[in-house]
């Protein structure tokens, strides 16, 4: 590879770039599946493989650049006869799965191994090993963990450094050793410190590759329109005009001017932001083109005849919730396809957007929910007593196969059928802010809803006092607040639960949560945070007030502590953390559900 | 030649590249982490930016003795609480690798004594393993199915 020609400022444009033509060929390639004579599509598929090229070949990948212009000749000959033969379009997808392998090796580092080009660096690969040193003592296994440290990174080690520091010597010694180093080499460096250590290698994978390609919206960037900036650029003038005219009239004290200045302050910062947001903002089809793809691949493989229809792929949304909507809608289409529909139908994928949310409904026009048969597995499973419920209205149900480890399959198939998938959507459209309904039935097949938020960046949340510290709690999370005294809490075991008059509602405290006692506060009467469904109650010692606040989502370390959503940083400095009630809560399975008695 | 910020920790010292050092703060207001292991002190605002703040003497294994120190790191998105700070020195004498904590990376004579120079990445490696929770969802619900 020439690196002079390589330039890293210009390496994530070529990854954005490039990843943008390659779902712009998922795209047409759909289209060409269906209509064969489309021109249109093939002039625009020949396109986008000849800039893959192009790009390709002026960074220096030259492996990625020898796939497009083997594809590039191929259809360049079908262009000339006009019409894509049906047996062209599988060795096209299987063409794209070459391109999008070899661009997630090079977003991952290592494109030469992957190019047959022999030279630069092998790829790293986990070892799981297995040493021993006979009659070795602790400085001799200090000196080969260390280097095994050098060699590369420990992912795992039985006994931990710490341990055999402390004394403990092992017989053997097991790893997890991630590195681009033969065993050979491994042993050899090892026995550098001593003959007789023995190194034996039990298994070997493949590192995970450094991007996903097959769903999701890759590379963390959007493409930003110099409309916008210019827009942005403006905005942040005017406010620097702002600032000077709000100094002056400090100065000379005119509360008039003062309050016009913030006013118009406060009106120019709702544009900025506004503006910004809606930098954020990317096509549904970022997620939605490799649907088309997953529909034909499940198709082959149970011998259904399915087509997927897209509507409204232009709908914007935030990047992080097109992010966090990738696997929900995979997962929606796999079980229409496994479950729904029999032998042959249609999966419809519609998005739109009403004021400050896009409502997503996944419609498939097969046989639709047996409920007779839901309640009686609903019934075997514990989820339901015998003889209760008979009839279920659309969020019922939607409620019963949401349940975790419930499954409204038969059969349990590779890809679904295994009860965890429509928990885990549920809980991700929760945690975006948004709902999940299932519509009753219109003709036949099942019709789900998702109603999702723009944007995840600004949430309006309650500040709760806990054990004398504040957090926040995300508002979507509230069903409402009340102020009961603190006598009305009944004890049963180590369990509360309060009398709301209709129910019974188990609550928590945040504060026990929180490694503080309950009843540290002097109040007599406590505040519960009855969470979305009615699931349970969330005491607290006081609420201090609703805000809007800017969430800065948590980076390493802070993100592999449970229960934390964000932080946000309030007027006055301080930091303020939210945390996700759900979190706090037993297994769902035990909390009963709004309306059941304890 | 090589320079290297020396901390002290108990009766310890430690170094940090000084490319590895973003800034040094006296007795910030340290602001509360819900949930959080008591390895972690609380979090700062650094110009906007939420940066945890660990208990250094924690981390090497030590009674937790907090000093008034803090260390904010380059890069890596976190901070040490060390007791005291005792400015810049250079490494003399570095021999690669340390004995009893696997983030040092070597160890070298300052002007106090024997230090351990700080690996920041593999400091981050020991963080994951100290907090990893079990966090994942999937893989929870199979193994509650499974156990049904």
């Amino acid at each position: 590879m020439d690196r002079s020609v390589n330039q890293p400022e210009y390496f994530h444009t070529f990854l954005a770039e490039t990843q943008e033509h390659l779902l712009t060929m998922q795209r047409w390639l759909s289209v060409m599946s269906n209509h064969p004579e489309d021109q249109e599509a093939l002039l625009c598929l020949f396109r986008s493989l000849h800039s893959i090229k192009g790009m390709a070949a002026s960074m220096g990948f030259k492996g990625l650049a020898k796939v497009a212009h083997g594809m590039e000749d191929g259809l360049d000959r079908l262009r000339r006869s006009g019409k894509l033969p049906a047996e062209a379009v599988e060795p096209l997808y299987q063409g794209l799965e070459l391109l999008e392998a070899r661009l997630a090796d090079i977003a991952s580092g290592n494109p030469e191994s992957q190019e047959g080009a022999g030279v630069g660096d092998p790829k790293e690969r986990v070892h799981t090993l297995r040493i021993s040193i006979p009659g070795g003592d602790v400085a001799l296994w200090m000196l080969v963990v260390n280097e095994l440290m050098r060699l590369g990174t420990l992912r795992s080690c039985e006994p931990a450094p710490e341990k055999i520091a402390e004394g403990t010597l092992p017989a053997v010694l097991e790893v997890d050793l991630l590195c681009r180093f033969e065993i050979e080499e491994i042993e050899q460096r090892c026995q550098r410190i001593c003959d007789s250590v023995a190194v034996e290698l039990t298994s070997r994978a493949d590192a995970e590759p450094g991007l996903a390609m097959q769903h999701g919206v890759g590379q963390p960037t959007v493409r930003v329109s110099t409309n916008l900036l210019d827009r942005c650029v403006g905005l942040s003038g005017e406010l620097l005009t702002v600032r000077h005219r709000l100094q002056a009239s400090l100065k000379q004290g005119n509360q008039e001017e003062i309050e016009g200045s913030c006013l118009q302050l406060d009106r120019l910062l709702a544009d900025l932001r506004h503006q910004v947001l809606d930098a954020r903002m990317v096509p549904l089809e970022a997620v939605t083109a490799s649907l088309p793809r997953l529909v034909k691949d499940l198709c082959r493989n149970t011998g259904k005849a399915i087509r997927l229809n897209l509507v409204g792929n232009e709908v914007r949304l935030d990047r992080a919730i097109l992010e966090a909507m990738s696997e929900p809608l995979v997962h929606m289409v796999r079980n229409a396809v496994d479950h729904g529909i029999e032998e042959q139908g249609t999966i419809t994928i519609a998005a739109r957007r009403d004021r400050d949310r896009v409502t997503l409904d996944v419609i498939d026009d097969g046989r639709g929910f047996d409920v007779e048969w839901l309640l009686e597995r609903a019934r075997q499973d514990g989820f339901l007593e015998a003889g209760e419920n008979t009839h279920l209205s659309g969020s019922e149900l939607l409620q019963l196969i949401c349940r975790p480890g419930f499954s409204t399959a038969r059969r349990i198939t590779e890809t679904s059928g295994r009860g965890i998938g429509m928990d885990v959507v549920r809980h991700t459209i929760d945690k975006l802010g948004g709902t999940l309904q299932l519509l009753p039935g219109q003709g036949q097949g099942a019709c789900f809803r998702f109603i999702l938020p723009l944007t995840v960046s600004i949430v309006p949340v309650l500040l709760v006092e806990a054990g004398g510290q504040t957090v926040a709690l995300p508002l979507m999370w509230i069903e409402q607040t009340l102020d009961v005294p603190r006598q009305q809490l009944r004890c049963f075991d180590d369990s509360h639960t309060i009398d709301l008059g209709n129910r019974q509602l188990p609550v928590v405290f945040l504060s026990r949560h929180l490694g503080h006692s309950p009843f540290s506060g002097n109040g007599s009467s406590t505040i519960i945070c009855e969470l979305r469904g009615g699931h349970a109650g969330l005491v607290v010692d006081a609420v201090i007030g609703q805000r809007e606040v800017f969430v800065k989502p948590l980076d390493f370390p802070l993100n592999r502590i449970q229960g934390l959503s964000g932080a946000t940083i309030l007027g006055d400095g301080r930091v303020v953390f939210l945390i996700d009630p759900c979190s706090l809560l037993p297994s769902p399975s035990l909390i009963p559900s709004k309306g059941e008695a304890l | 030649m090589a320079r290297a910020l020396l901390l002290a920790s108990g009766r310890a010292l430690f170094g940090l590249d000084i490319k590895e050092v973003r800034e040094v703060l006296k007795a910030p207001p340290l602001h509360y982490v819900p949930l959080a292991p008591a390895l972690v002190l609380g979090a700062i605002n650094i110009h906007d930016a939420v940066v945890p703040v660990f208990d250094f003497s924690q981390l090497r294994g030590a009674q937790s003795e907090v000093g008034e120190h803090i260390v904010v790191l380059q890069g890596a998105c976190m901070a040490l609480a060390v007791n005291a700070v005792h400015g810049l020195c250079s490494r003399t004498i570095a021999m690669p690798g340390g004995i009893m904590h696997p983030w040092v990376r070597e160890t070298f004579i300052s002007v106090r004594g024997l230090a351990g120079l700080i690996d920041p990445v593999a400091l981050q490696q020991t963080l994951e393993q100290r907090l990893s929770t079990t966090r994942s969802l999937p893989a929870e619900r199979v193994s509650e199915w499974i156990a049904r």
